[in-house]
């Protein structure tokens, strides 16, 4: 048995994180759907891979909220919060004698894999390298099931929040959503992760006067 | 035509103190001293520096304005000691700006002032100051820096507090009762709250012994100080930090 596990939406100030995991005996169907090309896709396409992928795949998702992500990081940091939810999601799908296929991307490959491996205490293989949603089909797969299990999560947003952009903090309609949220509100609006850098300063820009307003 | 002569700590300060504002200012020249009045960018702080003429040894000036890179300026003004003879010319015939340090020699182009207007410093009616000693003012932003990038700075009958507040638990506060001021004049309390970088760098810059804060509840600081033994002034307001509810 092998399974893949990728997360979406590790970096944004806003929405959530999901991790998932896929489980086949071997990924030829999955090389038959063309989940290599994910990231080249149309959301449409995407879409339906995902489908197809959890109609025929066993799957495991773990929606990570903003609230959770804050409170977890008072007491670990990302990489270490990434590590358990990773773990939790894996726990769900693999048993002793599986091989398992990790994208490492911000992190060192090999203690990733390691730490997952020490944390889910299975017998089982771990294979964490950078780019293994490129490498290997079943890290695709996850990573697939995970970005369109976000996306939907972000447009429900969209429908309470109006146009938040993509929720990282480098996207300036994402900055500028925050800003005036900020100002309007006098707070940051919900589904934001407070314990973000960009969301304290979100926060500390809005209490900023300029001289000009006095004279 | 300009042209000024003085030991080089008196400019020294002068340029560290507008260069924590401003990379370019305007020196507004007349036969009274260089005035200098700039706003930064992001139009938070603004400062007026009166350095006086008597503050040099040598002093002959028509009246005239142009910009100085600042920069540039304290480059050439790190190259002697503190007590170097040091002269500033404005060469009308080639437009330049030349800078003596004992035996170097700085020329640099005059800046196009005409982008420069001078900012207009008003002068606000505030209920509370204090002048107090800046070794100690030093003290309490230095216990102030690892806390947070903001500081509280409160004046009442009590005398004057600098406070720093984390979103923790960590706090840190100076006191200065009315012994240990040399002036308090409360009209009314007031507490408002500043951006610990811009104060810091500021107090950073002051020779002189005392510094007179004015505050009002959520309006600017006016924090003034002597520069060149009391042959000069400084005067320098800083936008508050204000809950936007």
């Amino acid at each position: 048995m092998i399974c893949g596990a990728d997360e979406a939406g590790r970096g944004p100030v806003i929405g959530p994180m999901v991790v998932a995991a896929v489980k086949v005996d071997d990924d030829s169907f999955l090389r038959e759907i063309g989940v290599r090309d994910s990231k080249k896709c149309t959301p449409q396409r995407r879409e339906r891979l995902a489908r197809e992928i959890m109609e025929n795949c066993e799957y495991a998702l773990k929606v990570v909220e903003p609230e959770e992500i804050d409170r977890m990081r008072e007491s670990m940091t990302m990489n270490e919060l990434e590590v358990k939810i990773f773990a939790d999601v894996l726990k769900e799908l693999c048993t002793d004698g599986c091989e398992i296929f990790l994208d490492a991307a911000d992190v060192n490959e090999e203690r990733f894999g390691e730490e997952i491996k020490a944390l889910l205490g299975m017998d089982v293989k771990v294979v964490a390298k950078h780019g293994g949603d490129d490498m290997f089909p079943v890290v695709s797969a996850a990573s697939i099931i995970a970005k369109v299990r976000r996306d939907a999560e972000i447009e429900e947003m969209k429908k309470e929040l109006g146009e938040i952009g993509s929720g990282y903090p480098s996207d300036p309609i994402t900055q500028e959503f925050l800003r005036k949220w900020v100002k309007e509100h006098g707070d940051l609006p919900p589904h934001t992760r407070r314990s973000w850098k960009t969301a304290k300063k979100a926060l500390e820009r809005a209490k900023i006067k300029k001289l000009d307003d006095f004279f | 035509m300009f042209h000024a002569k003085s030991k080089l700590n008196i400019l020294r300060e002068m340029a560290d103190i507008i260069y924590t504002l401003v990379p370019e200012a305007r020196f507004d020249i007349d036969d009274k001293g260089i005035h200098i009045k700039a706003v930064d960018p992001s139009r938070i702080a603004m400062i007026a520096l009166d350095l006086n003429s008597s503050a040099f040894e040598e002093y002959d000036a028509d009246d005239t304005s142009f910009g100085v890179d600042m920069e540039k300026l304290r480059d050439v003004l790190k190259l002697g000691s503190l007590d170097a003879d040091t002269t500033l010319d404005k060469d009308e015939e080639s437009n330049l700006f030349i800078v003596k340090v004992g035996n170097i020699t700085r020329k640099m182009p005059l800046i196009d002032d005409s982008n420069m207007t001078e900012p207009k410093v008003p002068s606000l009616d505030l209920p509370a100051k204090v002048i107090a000693p800046v070794v100690e003012i030093k003290k309490g932003v230095s216990a102030a820096k690892s806390i947070g990038d903001n500081i509280i700075l409160m004046i009442d009958e009590n005398g004057f507090d600098l406070t720093s507040k984390s979103e923790g638990a960590d706090q840190a506060s100076l006191h200065l009762s009315k012994e240990d001021l040399i002036e308090l004049d409360v009209k009314a309390p007031a507490k408002s709250t500043y951006p610990l970088d811009y104060f810091s760098k500021i107090i950073s810059t002051i020779k002189s012994p005392n510094v007179t804060l004015k505050i009002g509840s959520d309006y600017p600081l006016d924090l003034s100080f002597d520069i060149a033994s009391g042959n000069g002034s400084v005067k320098y307001l800083l936008a508050p930090r204000v809950e936007n509810y």
